[in-house]
């Protein structure tokens, strides 16, 4: 007797062109399942906590402008991830290139590199930019070249890095710059702040409050800049070919050792920049803790939205809310844990678009003996 | 003729292995059509056909690999299903495969005893050494058990591939295109092999697409053809080529020359004094010289691995070397692709999927993949798709590419079309030396003209070729010089007119130097004392092949004698030739000798006679050119009383 | 000064957790699968040893919890990869995060609670041999004396037994090893199970034996990152692997004895003075992991030594070529 066997089939034609945000979202909403699963095993109410998220995040205009700001180093970030995951380079530094461009951006106001004073907000804001992107950039170019020259896996220079800066920090902040003695930098001078509708309660009461700042607009333009990039320009399709078979770039001709280090170096900078957009629009000083963990969310964002860039506005918006409701709620791990939730159900469901399920039964075996 | 029915004298034997009617289908494939398929004891029987004819994927059944989707498999009279390759391995069914299946950094005894129930834990290594040792020595196979499989030739290797199945117990050995990657003398070594395996009452299935290896060895034949069966197991006898061709293709195969008839160019490409090492650090090419000019193809001949990959790496870019490569004037050595593609340099790899092609990506964006900077398709930093997709379409057409439309990705499409992609990309941005390795390889009868045809365009309107394959037929076919690699060095270079299989393959196992080097250590083996009886831990390749080491029948030992008058003969011929320092005149002497040698033997009765080598006086007609070409090959076996 | 033999001891005890990690991943990528996830592995290990352990009162089920999570969170990598066929590198990450994930939640309101521990020892001959006996074998935790025997039980299987012949195949060619009725897929999840289980405990040997305590994402720091290192590093070899383990462990301590006394050499000691500067020292054993990883990718070079041939690659029985 033969039993019937489920077993997993490579499909021959394409799937449908909906299927794959299909996939995603029905994993996110069994990791949500999993996630309330998980909550009731320790005690906490799913319903209420989920309940809690929706109203925390998109209740009123305070809390969307919150979800924003949380959002907003997650685009850049996000960005930056999938830039360099097109090219198969897994820079899981983006947290450490966060906290380095951060550092950088500081030197402006706390050196200080330029009077405080005088200068024009444009200007300081300009300059803390392109050391937020310079500094990433240079932490980027640490695994871009030892990659591109030994070979070495980058995840885990990568990985070591992210330790190493915020070491480098913690001896400023602590030290030199600390505000007496707290373990945080003064705060900034207003010049080095990047505006915020709140600025605007002047005129417009229903602003009052609102701290969606300017990071935003960084990250709508850093969007419109890496979809030109990939799609639209003869390094982007570069980029594309060497991630999707590096041997044969190498045969077209492609410099797969400077490519690496370039796009390395730009997904550093525009985690540099996510640093800078965070202490000069949201706590307006460098402090240990300025990261909620910025920099793997932004990995997981970059997966999620499948290393498209648009995708990427609106995940993280998604992730944002997670990020700003869970503030409330206990266990404060909770977002870190839906997000990896989410992350691996993603990278599972993803077989369902090379593979289907048949049911296959056992060939029957005659039982004649040959004549 | 019906050839689907065995004589009615076989059936007083008891058929050994027996598969009815069995059908596979894969995913948009059929790959065998109610296929049967019968095998005795003491047989060596072969399955015939073209690349993707369906040979594979029967034996695959066979062996446990796939489930087929309907029939049967009986062996010994019992029907059986296979859920593994363990089960088939427990019927005594073993298949040495094409692409070796070893693990490399362990030894022979471990890769032998791989899988196996015994040892249960503990591995007591010195024990089945032994019994490897053992083995081989009764099969007449010279083996060191404790060697690691990448400090072994390619022959010895697939030695430790069917000494893998017999110690298992194998009664019914599968023999995947086994003399793919060995030279004609070692090829030669391994039907005696499989003869004395018969001999002892084994059977043999020998998948092949090569007719005159079939009709060599086997005594029986299948012929597959698109997953059908034109010829159940047909004696071979009587079989004529044309008739296995057109069964296996099913029409008139072409032998025809297709040589240029105009002088060939000014000098394009020139190597000088090229050294490589090869990706385990060893010396893979040893002070290259050579030189190709425009409106020629110069074939590299070769046993694959004697460096003929490195070779086309240096001179494409891929692969550091020392000497000179010039191009056009201009250094190319060690040099980033990128420089010989803006010299006009073209590359047909050898691996379309690995290197050739991203299979992820569209077939628009292979095409542009070495163009894509320039005008029309990119203006400054901007690609244009709409520019890049209307070139693709282009060629689409032209080349007569099979896809849905220009957006579908490369992996999805057959190894035909797919090289049809590549040589799209290649040859329509006419260029200057067009470098194809393995061009052909995998494709089927149809593709393969249409491929050749192309390059012969491309070299009729000045283009410079370097064309280096492991078809013999298909380099002698197009070449207008063949210049022959042997353990990286070129050993020989001939015009086409000139050359000759036998030459060719003599050179090819390093027996014969052109060049007259006699100080190379192992190089002339025609300096050496030919060894009757080779010691044991020598390797293969070190050992004179027309010297019948480890006899495995006592009949076997006649053969020997003869051979080591030619090669006296031989060597004094070169030494003639040298005082007298006219290669072309060497070659004759070679010629003759060897017809002189092979005529002794057919005083002597000998079962196998190659075909005898002549030299036309005049310029042939065609079809005395495919006369002459049906001699060489079909030997005594040609018909000649005009009967084809 | 520093005491070398303190230094010694403490580099045992620490280096038993890299040392567990680290052959724990070792076997899984001698079978042929990178499993990324060993840092998110690790610290749920950690926060199961300890909850367990909190809960129940016996430190050994805190032990078998640990590695019995270990062991359960690896098996998910194992379906994602073997069945699925999905990149191992995004696999693994995701693992990490998963696992550090379930950590934090789970392990929620653990900080500042304390349990039972697994005890220390003392061999009893073998710690009265002069200095190594005191170094070595006495007082010290039981899981560094698993730690010893760990290493030759995991080379000897690896290199001399049949089953470990088996594994090794299957991370070089499994085709070969498939068409010899070796069932590679079976083989894969039983070392990716394998090494989760060895992650686990090593996150255990963290919070209930080493440096009892749950420190939520503190208590691991980027050990297991370092662990990963220490398998490329140590050429899949795992006696190298856990050398690496005691030398970092060592290192870990000596920088904290720098920070110690008043006068070093002779001199002021500068991050006696400057507490900042420690964070400095903090550094080096995230610098010290780039740095072997540089020396190591050069001595393969020329040794000519690599990864198992199909890490990474999924295995899949008849890919129909093209």
């Amino acid at each position: 007797m033969s039993l019937p066997k489920i077993s997993l089939v490579r499909r021959t034609e394409d799937v449908p062109k909906w299927m794959p945000l299909v996939t995603t979202l029905g994993a996110v909403l069994l990791a949500f399942v999993i996630g309330g699963i998980i909550l009731k095993s320790i005690g906490a109410n799913p319903f209420y906590i989920y309940g809690y998220f929706f109203k925390g995040a998109f209740g009123s205009l305070g809390s969307f402008s919150d979800v924003m700001v949380k959002a907003s180093p997650l685009i850049l970030i996000g960005l930056g991830c999938s830039l360099a995951f097109r090219m198969r380079l897994w820079n899981i530094g983006a947290e450490g290139q966060f906290f380095m461009g951060a550092f950088f951006a500081s030197l402006v106001p706390l050196v200080p590199l330029v009077p405080m004073e005088t200068t024009p907000k444009i200007v300081v804001l300009t300059l803390m930019g392109f050391l937020g992107m310079i500094g990433g950039a240079l932490y980027g170019f640490i695994p871009g070249y030892l990659k591109a020259k030994f070979n070495i896996n980058e995840i885990i220079v990568t990985l070591m890095l992210n330790y190493i800066v915020v070491f480098w920090n913690n001896y400023w902040i602590f030290g030199k710059w600390s505000d007496s003695g707290f373990q945080m930098t003064k705060t900034f001078p207003k010049a080095a702040w990047l505006p915020r509708l709140a600025d605007l309660a002047g005129q417009y009461k229903v602003f009052s409050g609102i701290t969606l700042h300017a990071g935003v607009l960084f990250g709508l333009l850093a969007a419109l800049i890496v979809h030109i990039i990939l799609n639209n320009s003869n390094w982007g399709y570069m980029i594309n070919l060497i991630g999707d078979n590096p041997r044969a770039a190498r045969y077209a001709g492609a410099d797969i050792a400077k490519n690496t280090i370039l796009v390395f170096m730009l997904s550093g900078a525009l985690a540099g920049l996510a640093g800078m957009v965070e202490v000069s629009g949201v706590v307006h000083r460098l402090q240990e803790r300025i990261s909620t963990s910025y920099g793997f969310s932004g990995v997981i964002v970059a997966w999620l939205a499948k290393l498209n860039p648009w995708a990427v506005i609106v995940v993280s918006i998604l992730f944002g809310a997670l990020i700003v409701a869970s503030r409330e709620i206990q266990p404060s791990g909770i977002s870190f844990l839906l997000q990896g939730i989410i992350l691996f159900l993603v990278i599972s469901s993803d077989v369902l678009l090379k593979y289907k399920f048949q049911l296959t039964r056992s060939a029957k075996v005659k039982d004649e003996v040959a004549a | 003729m019906s050839y689907l029915e065995p004589k009615a004298d076989s059936a007083t034997v008891e058929p050994v292995v027996e598969l009815r009617d069995i059908v596979l289908r894969f995913p948009g494939v059929l790959a065998n059509d109610h296929v049967n398929f019968k095998m005795y004891p003491g047989e060596i029987h072969a399955l015939l056909g073209e690349n993707g004819a369906g040979k594979s994927s029967l034996m695959n059944v066979l062996i446990g690999l796939y489930r087929p989707t309907s029939g049967q498999i009986i062996i010994n009279g019992e029907a059986v299903s296979f859920n593994s390759p363990k089960d088939a391995i427990a019927k005594g069914v073993g298949m040495v495969h094409q692409h070796f299946m070893l693990v490399q950094n362990q030894t022979v005894t471990e890769n032998i005893i791989l899988g196996l129930d015994q040892p249960r834990f503990f591995l007591n290594l010195k024990k089945y050494d032994e019994e490897v040792r053992q083995l081989a020595e009764s099969v007449g196979v010279n083996i060191d058990p404790t060697a690691k499989i990448w400090q072994l030739s390619v022959g010895e290797q697939q030695r430790v591939e069917i000494l893998k199945i017999l110690y298992r117990g194998a009664q019914i050995l599968i023999m995947d295109e086994p003399t793919a990657v060995l030279a004609p003398q070692e090829a030669e070594e391994l039907m005696e092999t499989l003869r004395g395996m018969a001999r002892q009452g084994k059977s043999i299935a020998f998948i092949s697409h090569k007719l005159n290896e079939v009709r060599a060895v086997a005594d029986r034949l299948t012929i597959l053809r698109r997953g059908q069966a034109t010829a159940e197991g047909v004696p071979v006898e009587g079989m004529s080529r044309e008739q296995l061709a057109t069964l296996m293709v099913g029409r008139e195969v072409i032998f025809n020359q297709r040589r240029s008839d105009k002088e060939p160019g000014e000098v394009i490409l020139k190597l000088e004094n090229v050294s490589a090492l090869n990706n385990k650090n060893l010396p893979a090419l040893h002070n290259i010289n050579l030189e190709l000019r425009q409106g020629e193809i110069l074939g590299i001949a070769g046993v694959a691995g004697n460096g003929q990959s490195e070779l086309v790496e240096c001179v494409t870019g891929l692969r550091s070397c020392q000497g000179k490569i010039i191009l056009n004037g201009e250094n190319i050595a060690n040099k980033s692709p990128r420089f010989s593609i803006a010299q006009g340099l073209s590359h047909i790899p050898e691996d379309r999927i690995g290197v050739g092609s991203a299979p992820n990506l569209s077939i628009t964006k292979n095409v542009i993949m070495k163009n894509y900077r320039e005008k029309p398709i990119s203006k400054h930093w901007q690609l244009d798709y709409k520019a890049a997709k209307t070139h693709a379409e282009g060629l689409k057409s032209s080349y007569d590419i099979i896809a849905p439309n220009v957006e579908t990705q490369a992996r999805k499409l057959s190894g035909g079309n797919l090289q049809k992609l590549i040589l799209a990309r290649e040859l329509s941005s006419v260029p200057q030396i067009v470098v194809a390795m393995q061009p052909t390889r995998g494709l089927d009868v149809g593709a393969i003209e249409g491929v050749q045809e192309l390059l012969i365009g491309r070299r009729d309107e000045g283009c410079a070729i370097l064309l280096v394959s492991e078809e013999l037929d298909e380099l002698m076919r197009l070449s207008d010089r063949i210049a022959v690699m042997y353990e990286g060095e070129i050993v020989g270079i001939m015009e086409d007119e000139d050359a000759d299989i036998q030459t060719i393959g003599l050179m090819m196992t390093g027996s014969l130097r052109m060049d007259g080097k006699e100080d190379l250590p192992g190089h002339n083996l025609l300096q050496k004392e030919p060894e009757t009886e080779a010691p044991a831990d020598e390797k293969a390749e070190s050992q004179p092949p027309l010297a019948m080491a480890d006899p495995i029948e006592p009949e076997e030992a006649p053969l020997q004698e003869p051979l080591q008058t030619f090669i006296d003969d031989a060597k004094t011929a070169q030494e003639e030739t040298l005082a007298s320092e006219d290669p072309k005149n060497f070659k004759q002497e070679v010629n003759e000798r060897i017809e002189k040698f092979f005529d002794s033997i057919e005083e002597q009765d000998v079962e196998e006679k190659p075909a005898k080598p002549d030299l036309p006086e005049r310029p042939l007609t065609e079809a005395e050119e495919k006369e002459r070409v049906l001699r060489k090959v079909l030997g005594d076996k040609y018909p000649e009383d005009g009967e084809k | 000064m520093m005491n070398f033999a303190e230094i010694l001891r403490s580099g045992l005890s620490t280096g038993t957790i890299l040392l567990f990690a680290a052959i724990g991943e070792i076997i899984t990528e001698r079978s042929g699968i990178q499993n990324l996830g060993v840092e998110g592995m690790m610290l749920f290990g950690a926060m199961a040893a300890f909850k367990a352990s909190y809960m129940t009162g016996n430190v050994w089920i805190g032990l078998l919890v640990a590695i019995i999570a270990g062991g359960i969170l690896s098996l998910a990598h194992a379906l994602v990869t073997i069945h699925f066929q999905a990149d191992q590198t995004v696999s693994g990450l995701s693992l990490t995060f998963l696992g550090t994930g379930l950590a934090l939640v789970i392990g929620e309101g653990l900080t500042g609670m304390t349990t039972a521990t697994v005890p220390n020892l003392t061999i009893p001959l073998l710690s009265k041999i002069p200095f190594i006996g005191q170094v070595f074998f006495s007082n010290l935790n039981l899981l560094v004396y698993i730690g010893y025997l760990t290493i030759p039980i995991a080379w000897y299987f690896i290199n001399k037994t049949k089953p470990g012949l088996d594994m090794r195949a299957v991370g070089e060619n499994p085709a070969a090893a498939d068409t010899l009725g070796v069932n590679v897929y079976a083989t894969r999840y039983l070392y990716t199970f394998v090494g989760g289980c060895m992650a686990g405990l090593a996150g255990a040997t963290i919070s209930v034996a080493v440096s009892p305590g749950w420190y939520s994402h503190l208590t691991t720091s980027g050990q297991g990152w370092i662990a990963v290192a220490l398998v490329i590093f140590s050429h899949w070899n795992p006696t190298r692997a856990a050398l690496g383990g005691y030398l970092f462990g060592m290192l870990r301590r000596f920088t904290l004895d720098l920070q110690g006394p008043a006068m070093l050499l002779g001199m002021r000691n500068p991050f006696f003075y400057n507490h900042n500067l420690v964070f400095f020292l903090q550094m080096v054993p995230y610098a010290l992991t780039i740095v072997a990883l540089l020396w190591g990718s050069s001595a393969a070079r020329r040794k000519r030594i690599g990864a198992p041939a199909s890490l990474g690659i999924p295995y899949s029985r008849g890919e129909r070529g093209v």
